[in-house]
């Protein structure tokens, strides 16, 4: 584990769904000199969502800092098709059609480096929020809670299309905390600001508390994973 | 807002299809690209759409471990005599009308294998054979009872609402060529538009297929375009699409106003499907 920052992870499925159905999915790969976190939420109405979002968050830290997505997208498509090749023997008809449509989910990908840098790469509305003096100090690549919608882009598992990648480059300092979230719980904390002061110290059990309190405030229901960086100086 | 309610498989949305099967439905279809001798039936045309929007229906739900029921439906036929098509294996009397689409995903007439064209993957396409699933075949028989369609269509949308009434209303498709026999339409469908459930009205949607070769029409916002009174009568019958389904015709590049009804002329209505959100879409997936 790094010195410079404490990790916290969260998910939590749709209400009335088990954990085996959650389509998001979070991987965080630390060391002395970075951290690299990714985040990726399967598509409701996909097939096989849910392999596609963890083929994807585990090739998203698999790779080094240096890797771009087109190439971590590359390294997911083969481990999905290896993952997903025994199911497909014998696929009822609904199955074998959606099958060939391939699975798609959201992503986010972030480094950030001991050296104080973070590069962001993403595809949808994954959204990070860095907190500074405990207020949003900003949001990316969603920055306005009445944006998301429910057809974002999305990563599929038949081609890439790198014009839908977006990249973002920043600066932190020691206090900030950087939260990698999924659509609905991005979509809450930008429309209801002072849930991310409570969301700040937030740990288990509590997390899921905060999710039911939020649902109940309004937050749609859906799979909820965060990524949660509270740095520190190195 | 309404029409927002969470669609899910502890808040299903039922759907209720009603089937024109009445002997005019065996003349030609006007709108197919064949004429005379050659152009298909309404009733082949009806069959097609039903069970084009069913397989949607399906695909819509479909996961890897099987199909999940967001969605419920029942397929009332009118023509000789008005009655369920498809029946639950189990439950007592009108409930066993509504059958959960997983169900019906597992139970087809049969499986047809068609040429469809798919994406080759490397920018083109090419054809490939799939299992396309076929509940229905073509019927055409006697008169046209579609105000009692229409009054079954209202006693299961008030029985499923009792149970559901929180959940997203019934939706109602009428296919149908127009031409009720047994009164006027129009009163029995402001009745059943009348019932709904805290998230809104019965959302009631027909489908004209007729025998004219006037231009298609979908969505229409005014009564202008429409060829005869049949189509008149329908529009007028057919719900406001509310605003969750008109900004998602709007994604879909689909010109909608707020007059904008439920209604389609010689065209195909699967689109309707696409409108009901269940969660994140691929834009790709049709």
């Amino acid at each position: 584990m790094t010195h410079w920052a404490t990790v916290t992870t969260m998910t939590v499925p749709k209400q009335g769904a088990g954990d085996a159905e959650c389509e998001d999915a979070l991987a965080v790969r630390d060391s002395d000199d970075a951290i690299t976190v990714a985040v990726a939420d399967g598509a409701t109405e996909g097939i096989f969502s849910r392999a596609w979002a963890h083929a994807l968050v585990r090739a998203g830290v698999a790779c080094d800092g240096s890797t771009r997505l087109a190439s971590v997208v590359e390294r997911a498509h083969a481990a999905f098709r290896s993952a997903i090749e025994p199911q497909q023997a014998g696929l009822p008809w609904y199955a074998a059609q959606k099958a060939e449509e391939g699975a798609f989910a959201a992503l986010l990908r972030i480094r950030v480096e001991a050296g104080g840098q973070w590069h962001a790469e993403a595809v949808g509305d994954v959204t990070l929020l860095v907190v500074r003096d405990a207020c949003l100090a900003m949001s990316w690549p969603m920055s306005d809670a009445a944006a998301f919608d429910h057809r974002p882009a999305l990563v599929s598992s038949l081609a890439f299309a790198s014009a839908e990648a977006q990249e973002r480059s920043g600066a932190w300092s020691p206090g900030d905390t950087l939260l990698v979230a999924t659509d609905a719980l991005a979509a809450h904390l930008l429309r209801q600001p002072d849930a991310i002061a409570q969301l700040g110290t937030c740990v288990r059990p509590e997390w899921e508390a905060f999710v039911a309190d939020a649902r109940r405030q309004g937050m749609r229901n859906d799979d909820v994973a965060l990524v949660r960086l509270a740095l520190r100086a190195p | 807002m309404p029409y927002s309610a969470e669609i899910s498989r502890s808040q299903p949305v039922a759907f209720i299809l009603l089937l024109d099967q009445s002997a005019s439905m065996a003349d030609p279809f006007g709108g197919a690209e064949q004429q005379g001798d050659a152009a298909p039936s309404k009733a082949r045309v009806l069959a097609d759409t039903v069970n084009r929007l069913l397989q949607n229906l399906i695909l819509r739900c479909a996961k890897e471990d099987g199909v999940r029921d967001y969605f419920h439906v029942a397929v009332i036929g009118y023509g000789e005599r008005v009655e369920a098509l498809i029946r639950a294996a189990d439950g007592p009397g009108e409930t066993a009308a509504m059958v959960p689409v997983s169900a019906l995903a597992n139970r087809p007439l049969r499986l047809e294998p068609r040429t469809k064209t798919v994406a080759d993957g490397q920018g083109g396409t090419t054809e490939r054979v799939v299992q396309t699933p076929v509940w229905f075949d073509p019927y055409a028989k006697n008169g046209t009872p579609m105000c009692q369609a229409l009054d079954y269509a209202a006693q299961l949308a008030r029985m499923w609402i009792d149970v559901h009434p929180r959940a997203f209303p019934p939706v109602v498709l009428n296919i149908t060529d127009g031409e009720a026999t047994d009164g006027d339409p129009l009163r029995y469908a402001q009745q059943l538009r009348s019932f709904g459930s805290d998230d809104g009205e019965v959302l009631l949607l027909n489908v004209h297929v007729s025998d004219s070769t006037e231009p298609a029409v979908l969505f229409p916002d005014d009564l202008s375009g429409l060829p005869d009174s049949f189509a008149q009568t329908l529009y007028q019958m057919s719900s406001p699409l509310p605003f969750s389904m008109r900004a998602a015709a709007e994604a879909e590049g689909l010109r909608v106003t707020h007059d904008t009804r439920g209604f389609v002329f010689n065209a195909d209505p699967t689109a309707l499907v696409r409108f009901l959100e269940i969660g994140t879409r691929p834009s790709t997936l049709r």
